[in-house]
């Protein structure tokens, strides 16, 4: 049985044609589109917008292959991108082998790295694919010297294809099952199955995606989870087509799914074992670990009374996202909103471009936060994910901050502005590598906290968007930081101080301190902005008191327009938020927000 | 009778100001007479209302009024007040330097107009030219004294201030002359460049400094004090009189009185109604040929509404407004206005003595921003 069955996932960077070739393999191995779109693995409108796999998502392909044999080729899909690399990691630990797909017209990318880096951590059996060859600029053979050169992958044996055209499709599919090898995993030791993935089914609840590793499962087994040591019945298994085919077993070496009314998301976590209750294994599978989010912001409903119908959303989407995690907080300026935590950033805009589009709520994000590890005089510590919760500074000893290992890719003749930007964002340089056709991997050490807010736009800014970029988390560091706090009229507004290394605080402060004072409109009294670190004031902006609003003529038929121009005025008046005695509007908050901390 | 004021619009004038979104226009002759034919018209629709009614005060008002011969503004007087009424009405005529002359005005005099309001708005020439005037100061000057020459008693002067460029002195050297002249009555008015007209375009191309809110605040303030000095009580944000002498009409407006307009885009309120005429000429001519009466709008304002409206207006006086009076002609949304105003007094910006609510002087010059809070 194990011999006729190919575990496999396409690795890709973004829009190298990962998802075409998907669709190309389903076709070719007649898996009907009920409906004939592109890139049917892309469920979610905002997939397919952005281009990249959020969900992985496995199907069961059924492949004649020219010897005559029949193999049960499991495709399984990954996320495209760097902030679902655990989830990668553990759909690729699904898999034997793996489709390197790199698209000849632009070549190997930072993404292309980082994923093949993970797979070769797997040691899966990795099959170069080189995509897009109808294309007038595309260059496969360069592009094959890059992927020798930067992955050591033989790749004489590279095949190349256009997915768009349909060519190469049945090269790829040979491949798969000439060079990719079957799985291993003892049939009839205990239960093993790797959880790699899950949704939520209002109906059977947890839907938990399984490679089966060792043993075998059956439909009324009582399993358990190895991480969390939940037991749960078996109700329903199955594999996936298009949708799920239900099959009363799972044994070693196939994919499938599972049913066991789980209630939710959290008791079947990706990378979990599932064991048997009644003969459970000794070890678990290698690699499971908690995944704790590495970027919070605050999200608040643009009108206050919005509050209860943004937290049913979360609560909505959480139940098919279980990296969310969130809890009420209130801002004085903000009123009542939520703390968020997401995996990374591209995790965060997803969910808030979800919440916009998919629950229509009307939401305002705060800037996004790491989590620092702040260190008291005492000997505690504590892990700080708001900026306005940090302890005063002489309480504290000194702060650690999440690192990453960046590799920027990019032409030769923008090293120069990848440095620089690397450089203003703290970067520590590690290493640079020549690639033939005049490119250069960079990598880096850099605090993940200056990739949060304008690192991507100012990569793709100042290399005219021929740079790409990977990160992965490394560790904590110990560095030089401070909480900036910024006061109108004495009062500290908490949505808009922040934490930053102290050799930037005073540029930093300044420049928010000046946005303020052009954004927050005159008041009755004069106003002071500060920026201050403790008790030390480091940038101040005045803003003069407003003297004149008034209307001088008012006719008896000027009545109407007046009261028109009073109404007109007190609309704005409604989205002010007061700190202190001084009314500011909501818009200066969220411009503020955006601030572009290289400007 | 219930007491009722009447407004009077004339809009032509010679030469549109470069500052004027008014309803005014410089027209022909013809078009002046078929205007005023309906005018009279119109005036007879509502014959018997004005029997009805206890008129105090009438008010010409433009455009210019001025440009009409005496006798026809009387003519338009005595269709108002077709018999002789009680003695101490007020009948305003609104003019402009350069149109009057001292027999006209005598004539005006004899028929019935007690108070005329001149609009000097500067006694500096080059600001004068900047405002697109048709008069120079020299004429300013000499047409009050032609006023009172033909015995006018009690006299109001228009002021303007904010003029691109203007300095404080600038303002002050026409103040002073204009208080050395002693009229009754002062209004002040800020410059407000008004869309589509051709100081605005002027001060949006970039040709002209715009009016900096600082400096008209000084302005604003310093006047304040000058006049107060020379005994002028400033009884409403641009107005000023001498004791005895604030404009009758004009307060009807401000405390929420009953008042009847007649012309082109002429405004009424009275019996909880406020309605305003058509604003085109043509129009308005051809609807009152016909015979009809020629309304653009009605609108009715009540409870709580209805009392914001009448307290922002009451607060544009230095008299406020009387809570106890308030609050029994609006007994039942009294109370929620209330918090308003206490939250405002809290902050300092509405002051309460003996029941009664005003924003103080120095606070006039933000009045929208006080009155906004009331909304």
């Amino acid at each position: 049985m194990q011999e006729k069955i190919r575990n496999f996932c396409i690795i890709a960077h973004i829009d190298h044609g990962k998802s075409t070739l998907a669709d190309r393999l389903l076709e070719a191995t007649g898996v009907k589109f009920r409906v004939p779109i592109e890139q049917v693995l892309d469920q979610m409108d905002l997939e397919r917008e952005k281009g990249i796999t959020i969900k992985a998502h496995p199907v069961r392909l059924e492949y004649q292959a020219k010897e005559g044999q029949t193999y049960i080729l499991n495709l399984i899909d990954t996320p495209g991108h760097v902030d679902f690399t655990y989830e990668v990691s553990r759909a690729l630990a699904a898999c034997e082998g793996a489709l390197l797909v790199v698209d000849s017209t632009q070549g190997v990318e930072a993404q292309t790295l980082a994923n093949a880096y993970l797979a070769m951590d797997l040691n899966l059996d990795l099959i170069p694919v080189i995509n897009k060859i109808d294309l007038p600029n595309a260059d496969p053979e360069k592009t094959k010297r890059e992927i020798e050169e930067t992955l050591l992958l033989d790749t004489s044996e590279a095949i190349l294809t256009s997915a768009k055209e349909g060519v190469g499709t049945e090269n790829v599919l040979e491949a798969i099952v000439k060079r990719i090898r079957p799985p291993g995993g003892d049939p009839n030791a205990p239960l093993r199955a790797l959880i790699f993935d899950s949704h939520y089914d209002p109906y059977k609840g947890v839907i938990a995606y399984v490679r089966v590793v060792d043993g075998k499962v059956k439909v009324g087994d009582k399993i358990k989870m190895m991480g969390t040591d939940q037991v749960f019945e078996v109700m329903e298994l199955g594999y996936f087509k298009l949708g799920m085919i239900p099959k009363g077993e799972l044994e070693a070496g196939e994919v499938g799914y599972l049913a066991a009314n789980i209630k939710t998301l959290s008791e079947t976590k990706v990378g979990d074992t599932v064991t048997s209750a009644t003969n459970p294994a000794r070890e678990p599978l290698p690699g499971f670990r908690h995944l704790k989010p590495m970027v919070y912001c605050g999200l608040y409903p643009t009108r206050n009374e919005d509050f209860p119908a943004l937290r049913e959303a979360l609560q909505k989407l959480s139940l098919n996202d279980a990296s969310i995690v969130y809890e009420p907080e209130s801002s004085p300026a903000l009123g009542f909103g939520f703390r968020c935590g997401f995996l990374g950033l591209l995790h965060m805009e997803i969910v808030q471009e979800r919440l916009e589009r998919e629950y229509e709520q009307e939401i305002v994000a705060t800037a996004p936060s790491v989590v620092y590890r702040v260190f008291m005089h005492d000997g505690s510590s504590l892990e700080i994910d708001n900026p306005a919760k940090f302890p005063s500074p002489e309480v504290v000893d000194h702060i650690e901050e999440p690192f990453v290992r960046a590799i920027i890719m990019a032409p030769q003749e923008f090293v120069g502005p990848m440095m620089e930007l690397a450089q203003n964002k703290r970067g520590i340089f590690k290493n640079m590598e020549y690639m033939e056709g005049g490119r250069v991997i960079l990598t880096y050490e850099l605090p993940l906290a200056e990739i949060l807010l304008d690192f991507y736009d100012q990569l793709k800014s100042r290399s005219r968007g021929y740079a790409s970029f990977d990160y992965e988390f490394l560790e904590y560091r110990k560095t030089d930081l401070v909480k900036l706090d910024i006061l109108v009229n004495g009062k500290q507004v908490d949505a808009l101080c922040y934490i930053l290394p102290q050799e930037k605080a005073y540029e930093h402060a300044r420049r928010i301190v000046s946005r303020l004072r052009k954004t927050i409109p005159k008041q009755l009294f004069e106003v002071i902005i500060q920026g201050a670190i403790g008790s030390r004031v480091i940038a101040r902006e005045t803003i003069k008191p407003l003297r004149k609003n008034v209307l001088a003529k008012c006719y008896g038929g000027d009545v109407t327009r007046k009261m028109k121009l009073l109404e007109k005025q007190k609309e704005g008046k409604k989205r002010l938020k007061q700190v202190g005695n001084v009314e500011i509007p909501q818009e200066a908050f969220f411009s503020m927000l955006k601030i572009d901390t290289e400007e | 009778m219930k007491p009722l004021s009447v407004y009077v619009h004339i809009p032509f004038c010679l030469k549109k100001c470069a500052y004027c979104n008014f309803t005014s226009m410089e027209a022909s002759n013809t078009l002046i007479q078929e205007y005023l034919e309906a005018l009279k018209r119109e005036i007879g629709l509502y014959h018997h209302f004005l029997e009805e009614r206890e008129i105090q005060t009438v008010y010409f008002g433009g455009g210019t009024p001025s440009l009409l011969p005496a006798e026809e503004l009387l003519s338009l007087l005595y269709l108002i007040l077709p018999r002789k009424r009680e003695e101490n009405l007020e009948i305003t005529l609104e003019a402009n330097p350069g149109t009057i002359d001292l027999t006209g005005l005598r004539i005006l005099k004899e028929g019935g107009f007690n108070r005329i309001s001149i609009g000097v708005q500067s006694l500096k020439d080059s600001e004068l030219a900047l405002l697109g005037r048709i008069h120079n100061s020299f004429q300013a000057e000499k047409a009050f004294q032609l006023a009172r020459s033909a015995g006018f008693k009690n006299i109001n002067l228009d002021l303007i201030f904010g003029l691109p460029g203007q300095s404080l002195g600038d303002f002050l050297f026409s103040l002073n002359r204009v208080v050395a002249l002693a009229p009754e009555h002062l209004s002040l008015y800020c410059l407000s460049l008004e869309k589509g007209t051709p100081l605005f375009k002027k001060v949006k191309s970039g040709a002209l400094e715009p009016p900096q809110d600082d400096l008209m605040a000084s302005i604003y303030y310093s006047a304040c004090r000058i006049l107060r000095a020379n005994h002028y009580e400033h009884y409403e944000i641009s107005n000023f009189a001498l004791p005895g002498y604030r404009s009758r009409h004009n307060l009807v407006y401000w405390n929420y009185g009953e008042y009847i307009g007649f012309g082109l885009k002429a405004v009424s309120f009275h019996d909880g109604i406020r309605r305003g005429n058509l604003g085109k000429i043509e129009e308005y001519i051809a609807f009152l040929q016909e015979g009809r009466a020629p309304i653009a709008y009605r609108s009715g304002k009540r409870g709580i509404a209805a009392l914001r409206e009448e307290a922002i207006l009451r607060l544009r006086t230095s008299d406020g407004f009387l809570e106890d009076e308030l609050r029994k002609k609006y007994p039942r949304a009294f109370n929620a206005f209330q918090k308003k105003l206490l939250a405002l007094k809290e902050k300092g910006l509405l002051e309460e003595k003996e029941g009664r609510w005003r924003i103080r002087e120095r606070h006039f010059f933000v009045s929208l921003e006080i009155m906004s809070r009331l909304m």
